[in-house]
């Protein structure tokens, strides 16, 4: 089906001025965005992640397994970032979520309360604690 | 510097392989199209022998790795002697051609600051978003610095890593490391972000230009360039950056296979869908697609003897099971994948009508989201006023791949079973529009602004 030429020029012009409208748009969306990330920027300089397990990994350098205990719900987002952060944060020692058959494991818990009365379950004694309640115990384990 | 090496050496090597395969294409394609064609590619080569190396060497050794890339693009530099001389000769021609164009030095200049805001826009987000460290860049993590046991990935780790996920951006990243195998101390996952933003745009421009006028090709290009969201998105350091790359090179060489019948062509698209298939799991169902559009146009588009349709049929295939062979290995080592089309026989509870209505309004928020400013209900306007220039026989090809790939997407989200439907569709469709935004912006562009296709070069 041949197109009338005038109709696919108007369409071209059209459409290349809408488009150009956009670019042009962005350009000062750019600069609101510039203005709006600088300001963030004197708050947080840089992006932080896995700040509530910072420094974990001077404890279990060469572990080959870390358990992870929480008593949160198990689909709740927040423990699903919280496993996905120190995954990465520990990465390669494996995150090994809710197992207490390990040497090492770390306590996610909603109170410390929680998180001690399983320590004397398993016979473990914590080892750090953190700002952010995490509490990274360790058990007794047959070298 | 120490990531310069590396990405230099892939560069070269993608290079050797493309004008390896073109020397006998009498078609004349810019130097810049030659260039953001073979970067992509020499990644891609290097991050798979990456791949290979360290499965076949047990584990991650840098220096090994380095050895063998250099080797290899060594080995391809000096059986491709002749092309480079005559490609170097041409980028020189084309260089002092364009010292003397005003619209070149603007163009130029105005990418290079758009260049340093892509480079502000990734340093506020220097680990990247939630799959960058939850999966790609943790996963990088265990090949740098897990010996032998980097497989535990495969096993081991909690299924919220995706283990089934292909490996390309992370060996890639590896690769990048080989120098310095320092992470996070070398950030080579934000440097390839956004090397593969900029590939994206260079390649969506350079293609453009081939057909249409420079100046409209420009303006494809600065719609994604110049979008925050998008090159936010793009910086993510999500694989969905490389394979929005991949996906595009893939509609490219469709369209240039099926407009000019040459087996370079469908040879470097059978090379872009393999390495399609190593970057994200939805490679290997474009590859499904695409291989059997194209290879029905070939039956269908008489003009073309039997013998060369079989000819381009076979280095097609050929050409893709070349580099799909990373992904057929990464098969055997990786578990099945546990969300797309599984538990078809049990109950599927978004198959029906209430499912399609909710993926229609998520289609629809995501197009009228104001991110996009626009950008969205203008490309398919202009795809909707094109009809019939969509069904032209150098584009339907495009068209129905589009068409089908929606319409599996579709089937996909419908027999979603392992979670929640909604959640699902508010993570993945808007990575869906950011990879797919290049695509639309090649074919409407190309459909509405391509030059008198008698005076195609």
């Amino acid at each position: 089906m041949k197109i009338p030429f005038t109709y696919n020029r108007f369409l071209r012009i059209f459409f290349s001025v809408c488009f150009i409208g956009i670019v042009v748009y962005n350009l000062f969306i750019f600069k609101k965005e510039d203005d709006r990330i600088r300001s963030l920027k004197k708050l947080i300089p840089h992006q932080v992640i896995a700040h509530q397990f910072a420094g974990l990994e001077n404890y279990i350098k060469d572990v080959d397994y870390l358990g992870y205990y929480t008593d949160a719900k198990p689909n709740d987002d927040e423990q699903s970032k919280l496993l996905a952060y120190i995954q990465y944060q520990i990465a390669p020692t494996i995150v090994d979520f809710n197992n207490l058959n390990h040497e090492y494991i770390l306590f996610a818990c909603s109170s410390e309360s929680v998180a001690y009365e399983i320590m004397k379950k398993i016979g473990a004694e914590p080892v750090v604690k953190n700002p952010y309640g995490m509490i990274l115990a360790k058990r007794p384990w047959p070298s | 510097m120490t990531l310069i090496v590396p990405y230099f050496i892939s560069f070269l090597a993608g290079l050797c392989v493309v004008l390896s395969i073109l020397k006998d294409n009498k078609r004349s394609l810019s130097s810049l199209f030659l260039i953001s064609v073979s970067f992509g590619l020499g990644l891609a080569l290097c991050s798979m022998s990456t791949f290979f190396c360290t499965i076949l060497f047990e584990g991650y050794h840098p220096l090994l790795i380095l050895f063998l890339n250099v080797s290899l693009t060594a080995l391809l530099g000096c059986l491709n002697i002749g092309p480079l001389k005559r490609f170097s000769a041409q980028l020189l021609i084309e260089i002092k051609a364009s010292i003397k164009n005003g619209f070149v030095w603007a163009g130029s200049i105005f990418y290079i600051i758009l260049c340093f805001y892509i480079r502000f826009a990734a340093s506020l987000h220097p680990w990247g978003d939630w799959d960058a460290w939850a999966l790609w860049n943790m996963k990088l993590k265990f090949i740098l610095y897990n010996g032998a046991d980097w497989t535990d990935i495969f096993h081991k780790l909690h299924w919220h890593t995706q283990p089934d996920y292909p490996l390309l951006l992370p060996m890639m990243n590896a690769w990048g490391l080989c120098l310095y195998p320092q992470y996070p101390q070398i950030n080579a996952p934000m440097m390839t972000s956004i090397l593969f933003t900029l590939l994206g745009v260079l390649l969506l421009y350079s293609t453009l230009s081939l057909f249409i006028p420079r100046l409209h090709a420009y303006l494809a290009s600065l719609i994604c360039l110049a979008n925050p969201y998008y090159v936010y998105k793009a910086t993510a350091q999500y694989a969905d950056t490389a394979f929005t790359y991949y996906l595009l090179g893939c509609l490219v060489f469709l369209y240039l296979a099926v407009q000019y019948k040459e087996r370079s062509f469908a040879s470097i698209l059978g090379l872009f869908l393999g390495v399609l298939s190593f970057c994200k799991n939805e490679g290997i169902a474009i590859f499904l697609l695409i291989a059997s559009i194209f290879l029905l146009s070939l039956i269908i588009h008489k003009e073309i003897s039997n013998p060369t349709r079989k000819n381009i049929a076979l280095w097609f295939l050929g050409s893709f099971f070349f580099a799909a062979v990373a992904t057929i290995v990464l098969k055997f080592l990786a578990p099945a994948n546990r969300d797309i089309l599984t538990n078809l026989n049990g109950q599927l509870s978004y198959f029906n009508w209430e499912g399609i209505l909710l993926v229609k309004k998520h289609i629809l928020e995501e197009i009228n989201d104001k991110r996009w400013v626009h950008i969205w209900h203008i490309g398919l306007l202009l795809s909707v006023l094109g009809i019939p220039k969509l069904l032209r026989r150098d584009i339907w090809p495009i068209t129905v791949f589009l068409l089908s790939y929606f319409i599996i997407l579709l089937f996909i989200y419908l027999t979603t079973t392992t979670m929640d439907l909604s959640w699902r569709l508010k993570s993945t469709v808007p990575r869906i529009f950011f990879y797919l935004m290049p695509a639309m912006l090649f074919i409407t562009f190309l459909i509405h602004f391509k030059k008198d296709p008698a005076k195609d070069r």
